[in-house]
């Protein structure tokens, strides 16, 4: 058994239906990377070939690779397309081994993605670990082993970071579907990769006489995807302006603010976190760029022009992606907020989170003070998203997780205070019909 | 002069002579292996206060003959590069390519909690010397235990603590995210320099959390005195005491049994972790860890502050080894001090 077709980073050769299907067709190709496009935008989820005849399977997988292969030559062009099919194929991929029916298809598309001498499959974790040893009991392996899988530790440095299962000698043991979110890493890892490799072919493909329609085609669709991850997400913030509304911001966000407000200035990666932030609820590139230029002061002495049109200017365009690379960049979740930005709850001391609390709950209730004093608790334990979600109870009166993005949470605030309405709203209805 | 200056105790022409008499690279050969030793980083602190670094040499005599010819405080050994620096390839140019996964203890990184009152590099008791000598033990058992690692040396860095080298073949080749997810494994106290908050969550990492409790646990309990015992958070009654000492001395069970034993349902287990967590746990120089442009003192090198040697440590007799146990210039060449 080998890995299943619908894992889209194998190779054309190792693909299970014939080789000679895999003509070139700049007639035909165009065509079906279309389709594919318009299944991600539909946010369609699908396998390739299921319950289909064999005939049909084999065109289906064509398709499939088809359709992919010429979005990853757009792809290896245009960087700001690249993190767009990483981030389509990445979901429909981890959709795929998630729903896939047996474990024997998880294991082949884990030894196919790790490599084989990773991987040990359940049958052999009996042979390979003593099993009735005390750490194997805890961990119930003797009833879990049919659905676990060990993979070497090098292969899943996130779950090693976050200690969330078995590790002895070397190996990670855990349920198979544990290992979802690292080989969809490694998924990732390995199309950026294999873009990488299709800009060599590009190369190639340039020099002969098909580089026409490729180009005509890598204009066309760039177009597409662009306006897709415009219409798409976080652009329908605009609709709402949450921008102008600093009350459903969080603390992090509502700090760096304030600090612009009051001191004009702030350190290179935290304009990076509140300028991101800002762009992707919604606020339009000319807004941010009036914004700084008015709040910031390390712009005295410049005319708005000379601002707009300078380095400032050019590191607000790029964000938008509209300068360098032109990615379209996401704003920072929690994790790089805390590694390289600024959290309230990580990097202010407890004694000042305190009393800046006490000032906004003056009065508190005793349900207040508990959540006070369990945030504290939580600034203490660096549980930052733990704090975060506190907050958020204290302000909105609803129950939230640990918060993990700052939008998220932005999302959540907006409808506790009923900006958001359940109905879509009236601008995105218009940019719908256009 | 600064005070590093001040404190220089082994004149540069005596290391020289040590280095062309006595010093035999044959040990640290042993741990970088001779297959990579032309594309080895070296550096040096001379005499006069500057620093080199981005020296290779081609053999191992070209390295003795440096050593012995120039006036040199302290020496390092770093990662491989891709191709040596020459006039060619630049430094801007130059690629490393692997190290040996390492680890530095120093016992300054537990200048919060040692509670017998010394501080910094320049001082150290037989107590807060356990606190590294424990450090080594715990991870070394834990690098062999739960990553499968096999030959791990430790070289005494010449001062205040230890350094380990991971020579297993897939070591030296981890990516940074790699290094960075075994050194966030190990890692249980945050910020350990300020807050010192301690992650407790160890509920699917079975064996490193059983190990904490017969390694750190236990240690701890065996050098906490009576009235630490009795304080918070551990509030342990005289009997509790007792049956503790006892099952300490006589050692027959499991520690993790013994605390299980000792800790009734009105002691607060989480603070009590915490409590030991931040007092013996170990603490590792990330850095040097995950970044392999950072280099370690030459195992057989001298440290210029002490005249002692940076020698390998035997990790099953690290319990019996003090800084004064390392042999020093002067008694290498021979000179009555």
């Amino acid at each position: 058994m080998s890995a299943p077709d619908w894992v889209i980073v194998k190779r054309i050769r190792e693909v299970s239906i014939p080789q000679e299907k895999f003509q070139i067709d700049m007639e035909e190709w165009p065509r079906i990377a279309q389709k594919r496009i318009n299944k991600f935008v539909q946010k369609k989820e699908w396998y390739p070939g299921e319950g289909v005849t064999s005939a049909n399977y084999e065109q289906e997988i064509y398709e499939e690779f088809a359709g992919h292969g010429l979005l990853r030559l757009v792809a290896a062009e245009d960087p700001r397309v690249q993190g767009w099919l990483v981030e389509q194929e990445g979901d429909l991929f981890d959709w795929r081994f998630r729903k896939a029916k047996t474990t024997e298809i998880k294991l082949e598309v884990a030894k196919y993605l790790f490599g084989e001498k990773n991987v040990i499959a359940p049958r052999d974790i009996w042979s390979r670990f003593d099993i009735n040893k005390p750490p194997f009991k805890e961990f119930k392996m003797k009833a879990r082993r049919t659905g676990s899988m060990a993979v070497h530790f090098t292969c899943v440095p996130k779950l090693i970071s976050i200690r969330s299962a078995l590790l002895i000698n070397g190996w990670v043991i855990a349920l198979i579907d544990d290992f979802a979110s690292s080989l969809k890493a490694t998924f990732e890892k390995l199309l950026r990769q294999r873009i990488g490799e299709s800009k060599e072919s590009l190369d190639r493909i340039v020099r002969s006489s098909v580089s026409e329609p490729i180009t005509e085609l890598k204009k066309e669709l760039s177009k597409v995807i662009r306006s897709m991850s415009i219409t798409s997400g976080k652009i329908e913030w605009g609709g709402y302006k949450l921008f102008t509304r600093q009350s459903v911001f969080p603390q992090c966000m509502m700090d760096l603010y304030n600090e612009v407000m009051s001191q004009g200035h702030i350190s290179h990666e935290e304009r990076l976190q509140l300028g991101l932030f800002l762009k992707n609820i919604g606020m339009p590139v000319e807004e941010q760029l009036l914004f700084w230029y008015e709040k910031a002061v390390d712009n005295v002495g410049m005319t708005y022009e000379q601002f707009a049109t300078g380095p400032p200017g050019y590191q607000i365009r790029y964000m938008y992606g509209l300068e360098g690379g032109r990615t379209d960049y996401s704003a920072h979740k929690c994790a790089s907020i805390q590694d390289r930005g600024f959290c309230t709850f990580l990097h202010q001391s407890v004694a000042t989170i305190d009393e800046n609390l006490r000032k906004e709950f003056k009065n508190p209730s005793e349900l207040q003070e508990n959540l006070l004093r369990d945030l504290s608790r939580n600034v203490v334990d660096k549980k930052p998203g733990e704090a975060c979600a506190l907050m958020f109870q204290l302000r909105y009166k609803w129950r939230s997780y640990p918060v993990k993005h700052p939008i998220n949470y932005l999302k959540q605030a907006a409808k506790a205070l009923k900006i958001i309405k359940k109905e879509e709203p009236k601008v995105k209805k218009d940019q719908k019909s256009d | 002069m600064s005070p590093e200056e001040v404190k220089l105790k082994v004149p540069t022409k005596l290391s020289q002579k040590y280095y062309r008499e006595v010093f035999d690279p044959a040990e640290l050969i042993s741990i970088i292996g001779l297959s990579t030793f032309y594309k080895r980083e070296f550096a040096f602190l001379l005499e006069n206060g500057n620093f080199v670094r981005n020296v290779s040499f081609k053999t191992s005599d070209n390295l003795v003959k440096f050593l012995a010819k120039n006036p040199i405080r302290r020496s390092y050994v770093g990662a491989v590069y891709e191709t040596p620096p020459t006039k060619n390839n630049t430094i801007q140019k130059i690629k490393w390519i692997s190290r040996e996964f390492c680890f530095d203890l120093d016992l300054n990184d537990y200048d919060l909690v040692r509670g017998c009152g010394c501080q910094g590099k320049e001082q150290y008791c037989t107590v807060c010397w356990s606190l590294v000598q424990d450090a080594a033990a715990f991870l070394d058992k834990t690098l062999k235990e739960d990553f499968g690692y096999k030959k791990i040396i430790w070289v005494f860095s010449g001062r205040r603590g230890f350094h380990g080298w991971v020579q297993d073949k897939g070591a030296g080749v981890l990516t940074q995210e790699q290094r960075n997810s075994i050194i966030n494994y190990l890692t249980l106290i945050r910020d350990e320099k300020r807050t010192q908050a301690v992650e407790k969550d160890l509920k699917h990492v079975i064996p490193l959390r059983d190990r904490i409790l017969e390694m750190v646990a236990k240690a701890f309990f065996s050098h906490a005195n009576d009235k630490e015992l009795k304080a918070n958070p551990f509030k342990l009654t005289k009997d509790q005491i007792t049956k503790l000492r006892y099952n300490l001395q006589r050692g027959e069970q499991p520690f993790s049994k013994t605390y299980d034993i000792i800790l009734e349902k009105k002691q607060d287990r989480d603070a009590i972790f915490t409590h030991i967590i931040q007092h013996r746990y170990p603490r590792i120089d990330r850095k040097v860890s995950i970044d392999i442009r950072r280099i370690l003192k030459i195992p057989g090198s001298i440290q210029d502050t002490n005249g002692r040697l940076c020698c390998k440590v035997d990790i099953k007799k690290i319990h019996k080894f003090f800084p004064e146990n390392a042999p020093t210039i002067w008694e290498k060449l021979g000179i009555n001090t």
